[in-house]
């Protein structure tokens, strides 16, 4: 916590001393509220938020006046920063207690969240006893006077505005709902405990006689690097947590999406055989000459299924799926869709990318209502080259699934109104 | 004034194409000078020359599909369209390098998109020129024989083909408004490329026809690729 009183035991002292005592343990309690603030406030509320925010400021209040009580009546001969190690790891609890009092929130997200606001309090504090030595020689701020508080607010802006900027907005952009580890988590609440145990003892060291200034100075580095480190180990787990989170939803989508490729592949060829047998027989029908038939119906007939007799035949299985689908839907709706397809240049991509890829461009281009659309896949110039051109009225969506293929294997893709290009480099 | 060689067997198909193209020359304001022969043979035997040229491939003899192949023989650049009621080989038009194709009978929406993608290629192919200030005087250089154009203290490099290098002072970004038009792209801080002399791309760099390898610049990679792919695909 690093709170650290010149004169404790502080029984018998002035009430003015005892209020300065009092408002020094307020501030730096605040700071630990706003390190913990500043990371919760992304998690989702819990119903009448006011009155339990009003109820966890009461305790906040109760916990200090208590803490302050039990330092001010302290005299029992416990080792004074035994109290003070006992009293910093329940605040942990109590501060981990009050964000999922406060948040629709796990106990894992209001530890890792408290852990962290915890830790860059104490790299504050810390920070304050550092600049309290080197400039006046004292072990600690009490920020009581304007001098000592302009130091006190220029630490935590010099330390909360770069926590922000960095490591909050960082766990905000890989997500808190995603912190699932467990142990790691609590390993990390205990390396906290060992850096306060750390601040405590430098603490004990710096009044000490025959420990020089050079020996504090080198301890609160290495005190400020231990903070720093939880910090990055806390992001660490995050961000390995995100990627795993997020292979695993890709790999799932893959599976659906190769799920999804064999059972239409297996739908066209059971279509397309069947039409094609219905075709020849028609055709067979109208080679016999001694049967009377309606013989300009029948060659209707024949002439409308040869469209879902033709497969488009690419080089590449995959393609010719997701491209004779697409084909027949579009003849439904009166889109004329044509391809000039080099199959084999995707031949690289897995059958389930590539599916996932067309089945999301076509999808796009042909929710604009086109008329005409015209499709021309080739390889040049060391690259598998995907043009769409199209007389669509509007601008295409997000094309998620399109951008995140095309980044998986080095591409890039370019929309323009009328116009969608996709490029992936061909492997060497 | 483009010219534009029908090579189709059935006159009113043929009629049909000639037809869509006037209409298209008037909305575009633009011109054509339209020939039509009547079989792949004879454009084989004839070789006419031509910017823009549609095939039909469903011909007597020689088909048309055999007759590009022969083309691409001797000519690797005319733009090619094929018109066709032979969708499942038309699909392999990419073979012989085929812009794209339309299915019989034409309808003037199919024509019209395939025809914008052909023209933007086509313009491609139009030849302008540079005129560049160098100590020894004026200098005009063929656009498409710019490999790329790069900076040092302020004096630009002009890579032409045939390994010379032309000098003046000036700025890249003035010169990349100028060229980008013309498909340049700026590929980093200091190099500007001209698109049709890429002969490789790879994730980190473009390979130009010199054998030179200009990697992308951390900030302008993404755009440059993007702009790489509307270019490869035909978008610009």
């Amino acid at each position: 916590m690093g709170v650290s009183l010149d004169q404790l035991p502080l029984s018998g002292v002035s009430p003015s001393v005892l209020l300065i005592a009092y408002l020094t343990i307020g501030l730096i309690v605040a700071r630990l509220a706003l390190g913990v603030f500043l990371l919760a406030r992304g998690l989702p509320t819990r119903s009448r938020p006011v009155l339990r925010a009003c109820v966890v400021i009461a305790c906040l209040v109760a916990g200090t006046s208590l803490f302050f009580a039990g330092t001010v009546t302290w005299h029992n001969g416990t080792p004074y920063y035994v109290v003070q190690m006992v009293s910093f790891s329940l605040l942990l609890v109590g501060c981990a207690a009050a964000v999922h009092f406060l948040c629709e929130t796990s106990w894992l997200v209001s530890l890792f969240v408290s852990t962290a606001g915890y830790t860059i309090q104490n790299l504050a504090s810390g920070t304050d006893e550092f600049v309290s030595v080197i400039c006046r020689g004292a072990s600690a701020i009490h920020p009581v006077d304007l001098e000592q508080l302009m130091v006190f607010l220029l630490v935590t802006v010099a330390i909360y505005v770069p926590y922000y900027l960095t490591f909050v907005r960082a766990v905000r952009r890989a997500g808190l709902e995603r912190v699932e580890d467990r142990s790691m988590v609590v390993v990390m609440a205990l390396v906290m405990l060992v850096v306060i145990g750390f601040d405590l003892v430098i603490k004990g060291l710096t009044g000490e006689s025959g420990v020089t200034l050079g020996s504090v100075i080198a301890l609160r580095g290495v005190h400020g690097l231990a903070c720093a480190f939880t910090l990055w180990l806390e992001y660490t787990l995050l961000y390995r947590q995100r990627l795993a989170t997020d292979v695993a939803v890709t790999q799932r989508l893959l599976v659906e999406k190769d799920h999804q490729y064999e059972s239409s592949r297996q739908s066209i060829d059971a279509v397309n055989a069947k039409l094609h047998d219905v075709r020849h027989e028609v055709l067979r029908q109208l080679d016999r000459a001694d049967v009377d038939l309606d013989r300009e119906l029948l060659a209707s007939v024949a002439r409308e299924i040869s469209v879902y007799d033709t497969r488009i035949r690419t080089g590449n299985v995959a393609l010719d799926t997701v491209l004779t689908e697409r084909r027949l839907l579009c003849e439904r709706s009166g889109i004329t869709l044509t391809c000039v397809a080099d199959g084999a240049a995707l031949d690289f991509m897995g059958a389930g990318d590539l599916y996932a890829l067309f089945d999301d461009v076509l999808d796009a281009v042909i929710g604009l209502g086109p008329t005409s659309v015209s499709l021309v896949v080739r390889q040049t110039i060391g690259v598998a080259s995907i043009h769409v051109e199209h007389d669509g009225a509007g601008e295409t969506g997000p094309l998620d699934e399109t951008h995140s293929v095309a980044s998986r294997y080095g591409g890039s893709v370019s929309v323009r109104p009328g116009q969608l290009d996709v490029i992936l480099p061909l492997p060497e | 004034m483009h010219r534009v060689l029908i090579v189709e067997d059935d006159p009113v198909e043929a009629a049909k194409l000639r037809g869509h193209l006037d209409r298209y020359a008037r909305e575009h304001d633009t011109s054509f000078s339209v020939e039509t022969l009547s079989s792949a043979l004879e454009f084989v035997e004839t070789r006419h020359v031509a910017d823009l040229i549609f095939m039909d491939i469903n011909m007597p003899g020689i088909n048309g599909m055999e007759a590009a192949e022969l083309l691409r023989t001797y000519d690797t650049e005319t733009p090619l369209v094929f018109v066709t009621d032979l969708a499942q080989y038309a699909v392999r038009g990419y073979r012989v390098d085929a812009l794209d194709f339309m299915v019989k009978p034409v309808e003037y929406a199919d024509f019209s998109l395939r025809m914008d993608r052909a023209m933007r290629v086509v313009q491609r192919r139009a030849g302008k020129s540079l005129t560049i200030p160098t100590a020894d005087g004026l200098r005009v250089v063929g656009l498409r024989d710019v490999l790329y154009v790069d900076i040092l203290r302020h004096d630009l490099y002009y890579h032409v083909t045939g390994g010379e290098v032309l000098r003046n002072r000036g700025s890249l970004t003035q010169l990349e408004e100028q060229l980008v038009p013309e498909g340049f792209v700026r590929v980093s801080a200091s190099h500007l490329v001209n698109m049709a002399q890429v002969t490789r791309v790879r994730a980190g760099s473009v390979e130009m026809s010199d054998g030179e390898e200009i990697g992308f610049g951390r900030s302008r990679k993404r755009q440059a690729l993007e702009t790489l792919s509307a270019y490869i695909g035909g978008s610009i």
